[in-house]
């Protein structure tokens, strides 16, 4: 299922993917600072804290994550995890995007991948 | 030592979108001066969390006040570094001094708070400030990357 929710004024998009019932991808993209973050970010929340699942949060296309947006990962991770789910993160590997999660530490909490196939295989596993 | 370049100057009124007003700013200019795109990218995410903080965190009318943004190129073959001055009518905030929040191990203890000054602190060389007559004066500075000689 794809579900896409684009804001052509502030250049963020957030869409999802639905691989049966417990694995979910949701893929945002573009600017995700505050302007950015203010049209998803209910949906954000919505898509990958709603109930206990395995949830791959494809970042490969977001050309830069403010703290606002990490806050939100955060906390949407950390509500998936209280209800018995879990969260990775998908980067293009070197982006400024993997510096920020590298030097904010959040690395260290939510795995972190480079490769789609492997992520999804890795949640799949713990569902 | 005097720059070899004029600063440029950015009066903003902070909101989320001067926010994105400034990062084209910042860019455009660093763009006309050969600025690599890794300093680029690096100097933007400061500039945006030092002013997403102002905006968060900034008392009844100071968002009403001017900041003003200062981007001086420095001297890229003297060392100087890039900088850029950020000067705020708020209350006294030395982001310098500010404790930094403990590193996360566990996400359910990992807190959401003071994100902002950790990338600033990451991603600039250095950072200095000073309070100057009731206004907060904060400058971010990035080194150049050494040229290789000429052969």
């Amino acid at each position: 299922m794809v579900d896409p929710t684009e804001s052509p004024a502030t250049g963020s998009s957030i869409r999802h993917e639905d691989h049966g019932d417990d694995l979910r991808t949701v893929r945002l993209a573009g600017r995700l600072d505050m302007l950015g973050m203010e049209p998803i970010a209910l949906k954000f929340t919505s898509l990958t804290a709603s109930h206990a699942q395995q949830v791959l949060v494809d970042l490969r296309e977001v050309s830069f994550l403010a703290s606002i947006g990490i806050r939100s990962i955060v906390s949407s991770a950390r509500a998936l995890e209280s209800k018995g789910g879990r969260m990775a993160l998908l980067v293009a590997p070197g982006s400024t995007v993997e510096a920020t999660l590298t030097s904010t530490g959040i690395s260290e909490v939510i795995p972190i991948h480079t490769e789609e196939a492997e992520a999804l295989a890795g949640l799949g596993a713990a569902g | 030592m005097a720059a070899l370049t004029p600063a440029d100057e950015l009066h903003i009124q902070p909101d989320p979108e001067t926010l994105r007003t400034a990062s084209l700013w910042l860019a455009e200019r660093c763009r006309q001066r050969s600025v690599p795109q890794e300093l680029i990218d690096r100097l933007d995410l400061c500039l945006n969390e030092v002013l997403a903080n102002l905006i968060d965190h900034a008392g009844p009318g100071v968002l009403e006040i001017p900041v003003e943004l200062v981007l001086d190129p420095g001297d890229r073959r003297g060392g100087t570094p890039l900088s850029l001055r950020v000067r705020d009518g708020g209350a006294p905030f030395d982001p310098t001094a500010a404790p930094s929040p403990t590193a996360p191990t566990v996400l359910a203890e990992t807190g959401i708070g003071g994100l902002g000054l950790v990338m600033v602190r990451r991603f600039c060389d250095e950072m200095h400030y000073r309070r100057v007559n009731d206004f907060n004066e904060l400058t971010l500075l990035l080194a150049w990357p050494q040229e290789t000689p000429d052969r």
